[in-house]
Order: structure tokens, then C-alpha cells, then sequence
């Protein structure tokens, strides 16, 4: 008879711990046919990129068709300016609306992930919670690189003058586009923009406030206007409770300021482009930086935002330069 | 007649760097009766809630940029501010927001983040300027924005951890919770050993002190490199007279090494690594003081002043104005 204390264990516990596991599964696969699809279907590579073993894909929030091309730029403009900045220096034109499923299924089933290619996804994709990301593939192992590491190789590159016409575009030009769209752009552009969405129903909308919510946070948008990023979390809480606490400061001032600041130094850029084609003879850092804004600016602009009939119609030279850096990437 | 309002009490505060600039440009563009510079270190009185303002009969103009594009449309110039064109002038307009997007940063880690300065320099300055209770928390918010400007740059903040900016030294960093670990029981053993493990404790503080610094002066480093590119060798960057970049440059300059502030660091390296650009900045840092000198500054009005009474005043009025008056954006 065996002695009982607390120190056993009793047989019916111990029976069973003894008994499982009953069968080991094996683990389940991170990818499955249809998720490698979906992939695909958000996946559009590169005119002219060629197969190779290093592969890199950009990932934007969203895409929409150039005119009527069937090229697709990306709808955000620091994505589209990384974007016609990557066509630039791999000498690759941007994707056509044949995403990387159709072309599998066209030819015979011959997958083609040695492309490098632009890749529509989430904010939630980056650790940062911004987009672009670059994410490069070499001989199995993958490197993530944020979008902070986008901007440090960027501004490596740039020296002189182009450091500070890149640092008035990327600031003050840049928080004019933050305006229009906290501002004015209706729920459906934004789901567009930000989150590739096309059907505006009441349950994408709730997708909206997250994605806005890390785009304030976005290129030190909250750090230059902390009124206005504080304003947009007080607003997330206005439409879900329903009550204002009025704000501290002059909200419709200080937008009018900031459109203000973007429009001098738009009209700047004008007066300084001028007869010239961009800020060099072929498109570098600088010119797709200012290309992607103006581009935005006048692509998604709403009819009560000034700045957009601004540009449109006063500045000539900025448009001329927008359309040359695009279409050298067509 | 003008009235700028800034952040200072009996002079010009180095908090704000922005405030120096612009009572600088004032001074050169204008002529001394013109204007009047009052130390009334109320933000409610800007319409985004920042000094430096410039408040004339019909308007109220906030922040560096905006006063001096206000003046220069609307007042016509004493002929001591360079007038720019073409190429010059957004060459000018990239120098401010490179400024202000990234030296800014290290002028705010060396009057806030850098802990010595914080608790011995920056925080006793709004006794100065504010009344009890609110010199509580005006400093705090300034911290706040600081920390997350430094953080963005990847400039962490020094023992950062409870009660860390009201001069707390705590030891929440990762390292010394590491350490922390290993010596948690220790127990003093004799009044000698007491007096060893703080001694410790202190050395270990000073170094990570001392990391970030260098860190900070890595930026600045970096920064001022770019800035310099630009300014070239001659007094001036653009033709014989100052232009409001380097106004705003000077201002930030004078912040950062600042004759009161405990840890010069900053100061002493910009000195030493950057011998000719000193030379410049104290030769123009005496003309545009003597030209400051000629201005007025007064202290606030009753009306101006930062009292609670004004506070609640401001506040009742935000909150028992309709929607409709108040100006707000729907979204």
C-alpha cells in the first residue's frame, strides 16, 4: 500500500497527463494556396525589372491607374515618390494593372516572385506602423526596412542645396497634403488612399480612424502641429461618443497657416523651376519627392481645398515638372 | 503700434529660441519706435496657443516665419535684412525648415532632456515667468514635446521612468534594471559600503548622461555640416546683410549655449568644432543686441499677464462660446 501525501499525484490526474499528448499535429503552413493568390493579386511588378535572385518589393497603402494607361502609381505621395524614385534608380518603369495572379494564370502557371515589385498592404504590415516599407529578398533571408530607414538612405544620398529643398518639401509642402486629408477628403477618398478600399461601407469606415490615427504620427507631422494631431484624436472620440471639448486654439487659423506656409513655398518652387526641367537634367530624390506631392495634390484634391486650384492654375512650372517626372517613369 | 509678445520677464527667455529670432528681426527690419517687445509669457494669447505673436491694430500673427512674412509685406524695410530673390530665397525658406525640423530637436534635448539643465536652469526659469500653480505645468508640456522630438530622432531620453521629468533619477533604463537584478538585495553592509554603492550609483548615472550627449552632439554634428555647406565662408550667406534664416540659426545658437546653462557641452563643442562660424555668430550676436538694446521691453498688462483669473477667463470663454463662433472644423 503505497503512503499518501500532498506530494503524490492522484492516479486519475496522473493518467491523463500521461495519456496526452494523444497525437503530435504537424505545423500548420504560414502560407496556403489561396493566401499565396491574395498575395499575388496585391502584388504588381515592375515594367522592365528583370528575374533575378535579389528581389525587393515596395509596399504602399494603396494604387490607382495613371490616366488611362493601365500604369498604376501609388495613391500615397511619399510611397509615389519612393515609387518613381525606385523606377529611377533600377531603370524600371512603374507596374501595369496586371497584378502577379494574372500572370501566373496567363502563363501556363509560371509564378514569377523573382520580380521586384510593389505590393499594396496595411499599415499594420510595418513595426512602425507607417508605409512605405522595402522589404528585400536575397537567397532566402529578408530585411524589412521601415520607413525611417527609407528616409536615411534618401537623405544620404541628397547633398548641398538638395538637403534643404528636400527638407522644405518633405515639412512644409508635405503637412498641406496631411491637411487635405484630415481635412477634407471624404471617408470613401480616404479608404482609397490609405486603405485600397473601393466600397465604403459602415464597416471599412471604422478602418479609417486607425489608419489616420497612425498617419499624424507619419514624417513628424504631430511633432510640427501637435494641435492638430491632438484635434484628430479628439475628434476619433467626438464621432464615437458624440461630445466636443472644445479646442484650446484657433483650428480653422491654424489650418489656413499651414496651407499658407505650403503655398509660399510652392510658389517658390515655381519661381525657382521655372524654364528648367527639374532640379537636375534626369529625375533624382528631390524632383520625386516634389513630383509625388504635386501629383497628390492635384489627383486627389477636393473642390472647397484652395491650394489644389492654386496649383493647377498658377503654377505651370510645377505641373510641367510633375508630368516630366512621371511620365520618365511610365 | 506693434506689439510682440514673447517668452522672457525683465529679457528675452532662452526657452524659446523662436521669441529671440523674432525680436532680432524686428529690430533689424524696424526702426526702435515702431514696435515694443512685452515679456508676457502668455500662450493664450496666441490663436495656436505658441509665442512668440505679434499683435498689430487688425492683426494677430503667431510663430517665427509668419511674423517676419506679416512685416515684410506690410511694413517697409530699414534696408538691414537682405532681400532675396529667386534661387536665394528658397535656399532661405529650406535653411528655416531644416531648423526647425531638425536642429530644433537638439536645442530642446539640451534645455530639457539633458537632466542637469532641466532641473537646475529651464525649470526654475517659470517661476520667473509664471504664477503659482501654473509654473507647474507649462514646463511639463514642454518636456513632453521635447521627449517625443528626441525620441523620433532616435535620441533616447536619460533615465527615463517615473517621475523623470519633474528631475526624478530613477533607474528604469533596461541597463540598470539588468544590474538592478543582480544587486536588488544588496544590502548595505557598513556606513563605508552605503557610501561606495551610491557613489556607484552616480557613476553610472553620469555615464548615461554623458552617452546621450554624445549622441546629441553626433546630430548636431550633422546638422550644423549641412547648415555650413550653405552659409559659406563670407560674413553673410546672401550678399552683405543678414538674412531671417540666420537669424533663426543665431537664435538657436544662443539657446544652446546659453551663459546660465549648467552643461555647456553643446556650447563648448559648437565653439570648438566650428571655430570660424563662432566667430561669426559672436561678431553678429553683438550687432543684433545692440540693435535689441534700442527696443523697449515692457512686462505685460494686467490684462496680458498669465493670472489664473485670465486662465479661467480663457477657458469659461472657450467653453461657453457655440461651435459656430468658436471657428471649429468638422472632420
Amino acid at each position: 500500500m503505497t503512503e499518501s501525501s500532498w506530494k503524490t499525484v492522484p492516479a486519475p490526474i496522473k493518467a491523463i497527463f500521461d495519456t496526452f499528448p494523444l497525437r503530435t499535429f504537424s505545423e500548420v503552413p504560414s502560407s496556403t494556396p489561396a493566401s499565396d493568390r491574395h498575395i499575388a493579386a496585391r502584388t504588381h511588378a515592375f515594367v522592365g525589372a528583370k528575374p533575378s535572385s535579389t528581389r525587393a518589393v515596395l509596399g504602399v497603402y494603396g494604387l490607382h491607374e495613371y490616366k488611362t494607361t493601365g500604369r498604376l502609381l501609388a495613391s500615397d505621395p511619399l510611397c509615389l515618390s519612393q515609387q518613381l524614385s525606385f523606377c529611377q534608380r533600377n531603370g524600371v518603369k512603374v507596374p501595369t494593372n496586371i497584378s502577379l495572379a494574372k500572370c501566373t494564370t496567363q502563363s501556363s502557371g509560371i509564378a514569377t516572385p523573382s520580380l521586384s515589385s510593389v505590393m499594396v498592404l496595411s499599415h499594420h504590415a510595418s513595426a512602425e506602423s507607417e508605409l512605405p516599407i522595402l522589404i528585400e529578398e536575397k537567397q532566402g533571408r529578408r530585411v524589412v526596412r521601415g520607413f525611417k530607414t527609407i528616409q536615411a538612405f534618401n537623405a544620404s544620398h541628397l547633398k548641398g542645396q538638395d538637403v534643404m529643398f528636400a527638407q522644405l518639401i518633405d515639412s512644409t509642402v508635405y503637412d498641406a497634403w496631411m491637411i487635405l486629408v484630415l481635412f477634407y477628403l471624404s471617408d470613401e477618398t480616404r479608404l482609397r488612399v490609405y486603405n485600397d478600399v473601393t466600397d465604403a461601407s459602415w464597416f471599412s469606415r471604422i478602418s479609417v480612424f486607425n489608419s489616420m490615427a497612425s498617419l499624424v504620427k507619419r514624417n513628424g507631422f504631430h511633432l510640427r502641429h501637435p494641435n492638430l494631431a491632438a484635434l484628430w484624436d479628439e475628434r476619433v472620440r467626438q464621432r464615437l461618443v458624440g461630445r466636443v471639448t472644445p479646442a484650446r486654439f484657433d483650428v480653422q487659423m491654424e489650418v489656413a497657416q499651414v496651407v499658407e506656409h505650403a503655398d509660399r513655398a510652392l510658389a517658390k518652387l515655381n519661381e525657382y523651376l521655372g524654364d528648367k526641367k527639374g532640379f537636375a537634367e534626369t529625375p533624382g530624390m528631390v524632383d520625386c519627392k516634389l513630383a509625388g506631392l504635386v501629383y497628390s495634390l492635384i489627383r486627389w484634391g477636393t473642390d472647397d481645398f484652395t491650394l489644389t486650384e492654386t496649383v493647377k492654375a498658377t503654377y505651370p512650372a510645377l505641373v510641367a515638372h510633375c508630368e516630366w517626372v512621371v511620365e520618365a517613369c511610365v | 503700434m506693434l506689439e510682440l509678445h514673447v517668452w522672457g520677464d525683465d529679457s528675452i527667455s532662452p526657452i524659446s529660441p523662436e521669441s529671440l529670432a523674432s525680436a532680432y528681426f524686428l529690430a533689424s527690419h524696424l526702426a526702435p519706435a515702431q514696435f515694443s517687445i512685452v515679456t508676457s509669457s502668455n500662450t493664450n494669447l496666441s490663436p495656436t496657443g505658441q509665442l512668440p505673436v505679434l499683435r498689430d491694430d487688425k492683426r494677430i500673427v503667431d510663430g517665427y516665419t509668419d511674423i517676419v512674412a506679416y512685416v515684410t509685406q506690410h511694413y517697409s524695410a530699414d534696408a538691414r535684412i537682405a532681400e532675396l530673390t529667386g534661387e536665394a530665397t528658397l535656399l532661405n525658406d529650406g535653411v528655416i525648415a531644416y531648423i526647425r525640423d531638425k536642429l530644433q530637436y537638439i536645442t530642446q534635448f539640451v534645455l530639457y532632456i539633458d537632466s542637469n539643465n532641466y532641473t537646475n536652469f529651464t525649470r526654475p526659469l517659470f517661476q520667473r515667468y509664471l504664477p503659482f500653480p501654473m509654473m507647474y505645468n507649462q514646463p511639463l508640456k514642454f518636456y513632453d514635446a521635447a521627449e517625443e522630438a528626441c525620441e523620433s530622432i532616435g535620441l533616447k531620453v536619460p533615465n527615463a521612468g517615473f517621475l523623470s521629468h519633474i528631475g526624478f533619477v530613477g533607474d528604469a533604463r533596461e541597463e540598470d534594471m539588468r544590474e538592478a537584478d543582480v544587486g536588488a538585495d544588496d544590502v548595505a553592509l557598513s556606513q563605508l559600503h552605503a557610501t561606495q554603492m551610491l557613489k556607484r550609483k552616480e557613476e553610472k548615472s553620469v555615464l548615461a548622461n554623458t552617452a546621450q550627449m554624445l549622441r546629441c552632439l553626433r546630430f548636431f554634428k550633422e546638422y550644423m555640416d549641412d547648415i555650413v555647406l550653405i552659409l559659406g565662408a563670407e560674413k553673410y550667406a546672401f550678399g552683405d546683410k543678414i538674412s531671417t534664416c540666420e537669424i533663426l540659426l543665431y537664435a538657436h545658437l544662443e539657446c544652446m549655449s546659453f551663459p546660465g546653462l549648467p552643461n555647456q557641452a553643446v556650447g563648448t563643442y559648437f565653439e570648438e568644432k566650428y571655430p570660424e562660424l563662432h566667430q561669426r555668430f559672436v561678431v553678429v550676436k553683438t550687432e543684433l543686441d545692440a540693435r535689441l538694446r534700442a527696443v523697449v521691453v515692457e512686462r505685460a498688462s494686467d490684462e496680458d499677464a498669465p493670472t489664473l483669473v485670465n486662465e479661467v477667463r480663457f477657458v469659461a470663454g472657450r467653453l461657453f462660446t457655440k461651435p459656430s463662433a468658436r471657428n471649429e472644423v468638422v472632420l
